[in-house]
């Protein structure tokens, strides 16, 4: 029985301080109310933000930017990163894997990446050595090594139909290394394979990409491992697949014996850098939003204590125990900081939104902030973190202001 | 009240003092750390008979208020004792005098305090809730008892949608709720109208006659205080005069029947 009341007690104080809450939000004291609200909505949506661009500039790759969420390497102990491994075990019969692959509902495309040194040269220009990286051509897979795949024929004809194409697609460091613009004929000088084969270039990487100004020269996988010598097997060094389906990891691990699968962030040649920033961003913004938060909270609760430090003297008067009006105005704080908190959400996806746009026309062409659930719900658990460290205080509050005697001054 | 039973309340050497300035702040006292004291109250007894009201009277410091507070349980005696129904309050926690004020004390204040975000009914239940009753008998009480005291027509209304004298009434209600032993009432009509002020008094009057709750109350105001059964007069923190002014349910009593509205709160 006992514990019957005191459940119904504490569940009528917490719709009492509900009621009281509201009723100070749109009437009696709606300033300090909204003020404590916008503090923390201002501190979330601050951290939100930050968090949304730490989180952003994580799940960014050097190697790939956007949209491809699995690569799939031989097990090595080396480097991670795929721009330098070619040196390493490489995948056989990647064509027909790969076409296996993309018939799969569940990936919107898969592709062999092959990756390896050649020598090329203009017709009247200089010899350089750039990185060939040989694709297969989809529709969706627009970029690898921050170059863009665009000028490249799809599925590779080589391979399908016997048909040379010899395009190539040059980053802009590449271009700016050979002189070269689109249409020039290219000729490579190593390996000695490639003698007596054309090639020419198709398109120039704009460059906007972090990471475009290494030289590399995208084209058609089969030309390239017809002209290294990795067509004998069907060689590829790794395979790129894209897919929103989580389960295809699994599938992706069975593939060939002795291999790895990684997401963007595992493959990436600075992951120790960009895992590390983004925790640092995070954390940083998300202790400023609690001091910042739980500075207004606390602010805004003396102030309304202070205020009503006659009625709670009077209610410890009237019989009304210290735990009871600590929890009725407890509640009130934690539903003013998850009000804040649900604002300061918004107010950050809003900005983080803001932020991509802007980003996305002056100096990026993908989002630089992200809006993964992940960062929304981080807001709510910092606003909560305000609410519950503004509750010591309000203790000490109290046990100083409202007490009985001092009805009598 | 009934002669034959023992008083509610029994004050002995009933002294109370006050040190002027911070006495705990050592750290920074220079010199002499003895701190001048005032003596509020002085050497005080008292019995409190249950039905029975009790005016105190005396200029502004005279110690009206200190002894209104002691007899509640809100402050405790420098010296003396203060026995409420066997219970020493003088020897209970903080924490046990806030429980007993709970269950047998209701107080009414000048300046009403409500709680300006709740309704009238809500203020008057606020105890209840406390006492963890269930929400039927809270709503049913808090109304019955506003609908006793004519505000039937108030009980959603805002302490800032009501009178001066609607919320004192609210205030009586709420210091009713718990059907309290002793009401004790500082300047209950300092604030109100004549006209309201008797009303607020007759009520005061059905509490004692209705329910046997003593009743104490401070005025500086004559014409309240004729509604009591007995007067002390107090100055410099002591009594200087008591004044029997009924026996019994007297002419007092007799002026309110024609307003008197029914407070037995469904009791028999």
């Amino acid at each position: 029985m006992g514990l019957l009341n005191g459940l119904r007690r504490v569940l009528t104080l917490v719709q009492l301080s509900f009621r009281r809450t509201y009723v100070r939000a749109t009437q009696t004291a709606p300033g300090r109310t909204w003020l404590s609200v916008g503090g923390v909505t201002l501190a979330v949506g601050l951290m939100v933000v930050v968090t949304g661009i730490g989180v952003g500039i994580a799940t960014q790759s050097t190697v790939y930017s956007e949209d491809v969420d699995y690569w799939v390497t031989p097990e090595t102990d080396g480097g991670s990163s795929a721009l330098v491994s070619t040196d390493t075990p490489q995948f056989g019969s990647v064509h027909s894997v790969t076409t296996n692959l993309s018939s799969q509902e569940s990936i919107q495309y898969a592709s062999p990446v092959l990756t390896q040194p050649i020598r090329i040269k203009t017709v009247s220009g200089e010899a350089e050595n750039v990185l060939a990286v040989g694709v297969v051509k989809q529709p969706q897979f627009g970029e690898v090594s921050a170059v863009t795949t665009a000028g490249l024929t799809n599925n590779d004809p080589y391979y399908t139909q016997q048909t040379w194409t010899g395009e190539v697609v040059l980053s802009s460091g590449a271009a700016e290394l050979l002189s070269a613009s689109e249409g020039d004929r290219l000729k490579i000088t190593r390996p000695s394979r490639a003698a007596g084969r054309n090639f020419s270039v198709t398109t120039i990487d704009p460059g906007t990409q972090s990471g475009s100004q290494f030289p590399v020269a995208v084209m058609q996988l089969s030309e390239l491992q017809t002209i290294t010598g990795a067509d004998t097997n069907d060689e590829a060094g790794q395979i790129v697949v894209s897919s929103t389906d989580p389960d295809v990891r699994a599938m992706l691990a069975d593939l060939y014996p002795r291999s790895e699968v990684s997401t963007r962030a595992g493959l990436n040649a600075q992951a120790v850098l960009e895992e590390q920033l983004p925790l640092a961003l995070s954390v940083t913004a998300a202790i400023i939003s609690v001091v910042i938060g739980t500075l207004f909270v606390m602010t805004t609760t003396g102030l309304s204590v202070a205020a009503d430090r006659e009625r709670l003297a009077t209610l410890a008067a009237i019989g009304i125990s210290k735990q009871t009006r600590f929890r009725l105005i407890a509640v009130e704080i934690l539903t003013i900081t998850f009000v804040g908190g649900l604002l300061g959400i918004g107010l950050g996806r809003g900005a983080i939104t803001v932020a991509n746009v802007f980003a996305q026309r002056t100096i990026t062409t993908g989002a630089v902030a992200s809006t993964e659930p992940i960062v929304l719900a981080f807001g709510l658990v910092v606003a909560g973190v305000i609410g519950l460290l503004a509750l010591p205080y309000l203790a000490l509050l109290l046990s100083r202001i409202g007490n009985a005697v001092e009805v009598t001054r | 009240m009934s002669p034959s039973q023992p008083p509610l309340i029994k004050c002995s050497s009933l002294t109370r003092s006050y040190s002027i300035g911070n006495s705990d702040n050592n750290l920074f006292s220079l010199g002499s750390t003895d701190t001048p004291t005032v003596t509020a109250l002085a050497n005080i007894d008292l019995t409190v008979n249950r039905g029975e009201i009790i005016g105190c009277a005396g200029p502004s410091g005279s110690g009206k208020s200190t002894l209104l507070h002691l007899l509640a349980g809100l402050d405790t005696p420098t010296t003396g004792s203060v026995s409420f129904d066997g219970t020493q309050l003088d020897s209970l926690s903080k924490q046990a005098r806030t429980q007993h004020r709970l269950d047998h004390v209701g107080i009414v204040f000048q300046h009403f305090h409500l709680l300006e975000s709740l309704s009238a009914r809500a203020n008057v239940a606020i105890p209840l809730v406390e006492m963890g009753r269930p929400k039927s008998e809270r709503r049913e009480r808090a109304t019955e008892l506003l609908e006793a005291m004519g505000l039937g027509d108030r009980i959603t209304h805002r302490p800032a949608q009501l009178s001066g004298g609607e919320q004192q009434r609210v205030a009586i209600a709420r210091a009713l709720v718990t059907k309290p032993d002793l009401v004790v009432a500082d300047e209950p009509t300092g604030e109100l109208d004549t006209q309201t002020g008797k009303q607020v008094l007759t009520r005061f009057r059905e509490v004692a006659r209705n329910l046997n709750t003593a009743v104490v109350m401070a005025s500086h105001d004559e014409p309240t205080l004729e509604i009591v059964d007995r007067l002390i007069r107090m100055r410099d923190g002591q009594i200087i005069e008591i004044e029997q002014l009924s026996d019994t349910d007297g002419e007092q009593q007799e002026q309110g029947a024609s307003d008197r509205t029914n407070l037995n709160f469904g009791e028999q």
